[in-house]
């Protein structure tokens, strides 16, 4: 854990020192020169914006390769998957396995690589375009495209933990009544997609309980691990961009922090969608195992 | 979409880049000519989408 948060913070750190130590030049260069203060804005939100974007759009890089990735695992391992399942015959009853959940979690990796990503990089575009040219805003747009993915990706899971509640595995200590003021913290202190995420855990929860009687409860916990850390970097660098926005906010301009602020909140939508193809790879992984190990249980 | 971005995007820097060459007053002048830009553009992509061609 440690050496992947080190990690993550030495990438993201040093640009954000640049961002801090440039908008503090910005601030000494106006004083200096009253008159040359358009010309200095544009350049320290150039500055800033060329800084900046990179960690972001590496983010938006990593999660699309993996959401690729988790697609041609999924298209090459369906066939094969329903086959043995229909193949082992009464084996698998027991696990109450939909292989309709397959093809759902299919879906959203591609809904994901072709509209959710794509979106949320004009959403990106917009806030930018926005924040530089005050004169032609496209807030609503940026805010509308984020709240309409956060829509369509917590629909999804809802659909999901349906599906999992409605084949009657055994419910994970996750929704219990122990853990549910956790919940209540995580929902209310992670701005946008927190209460959405507490929900996504559960119903992942739910479904990797019904599988630990197979599979050690080890083997869940390195799926889970695997799974969620993209979505655990994506989530800290959104919560870098909004610290460095609040550390700057008493001396810079407003564009900088508002600029900061927006990317962070972007990060956040990311992270969810993250969580879906998380999702996905987490019951493909279990299956597979729990198949493997029933094969090799029969000889 | 791509296109309609670029376009938005090339809009926005070029305005950017002449109301920075420009001096104070005339601003007031030339955003209008930005907006009207901008309203252009994004109607045309509206049409376009739906088959029709604004130009």
């Amino acid at each position: 854990m440690m050496p992947m948060l080190e990690s993550v913070i030495g990438t993201v750190l040093s640009s954000f020192i640049i961002v801090i130590v440039s908008t503090f030049m910005a601030l000494v260069l106006d004083f200096l020169f009253p008159s040359f203060s358009r010309w200095t804005r544009t350049f320290l939100f150039f500055i800033v914006l060329t800084v900046v974007l990179y960690p972001a759009y590496e983010h938006l890089q990593m999660i699309r390769s993996i959401t690729q990735t988790v697609a041609t695992m999924f298209i090459s391992i369906y066939p094969l998957l329903t086959a043995s399942i229909l193949a082992s015959g009464g084996s698998f009853s027991m696990l109450n396995f939909q292989p309709a959940m397959l093809l759902f979690a299919n879906g959203a990796v591609i809904l994901s690589d072709k509209i959710l990503i794509p979106l949320l990089s004009a959403a990106m575009l917009f806030d930018i375009i926005s924040r530089f040219h005050p004169a032609i805003p496209f807030t609503k747009m940026a805010d509308l495209l984020r709240g309409s993915l956060i829509g369509l990706v917590s629909a999804l899971v809802a659909a999901y933990s349906i599906f999992i509640t409605a084949g009657g595995t055994i419910s994970w200590a996750l929704t219990g009544v122990t853990s549910e003021p956790i919940k209540k913290l995580i929902s209310q202190n992670i701005p946008l997609v927190g209460s959405f995420m507490t929900d996504s855990l559960g119903a992942i929860g739910r479904y990797s309980s019904g599988a630990s009687v197979f599979i050690g409860a080890w083997l869940i916990v390195t799926i889970w691990s695997v799974a969620l850390l993209p979505t655990l970097k994506t989530l800290l660098t959104g919560f870098l961009y909004r610290w460095t926005a609040a550390l700057i906010e008493p001396f810079a301009d407003e564009d900088i922090t508002g600029i900061l602020d927006d990317i962070g909140k972007t990060l956040f939508v990311l992270c969810a969608v993250s969580f879906l193809v998380a999702f996905a790879f987490i019951y493909t992984a279990l299956f597979t195992v729990i198949l493997v190990k029933l094969i090799t249980a029969v000889k | 979409m791509l296109e309609f971005l670029i376009g938005v995007l090339f809009i926005t820097i070029l305005s950017l880049v002449l109301l920075l060459l420009l001096p104070d007053e005339k601003e007031e002048e030339f955003l209008p000519l930005v907006k009207m830009a901008m309203g252009i553009w994004i109607i045309h992509s509206i049409t376009r989408i739906f088959g029709h061609s604004l130009f």
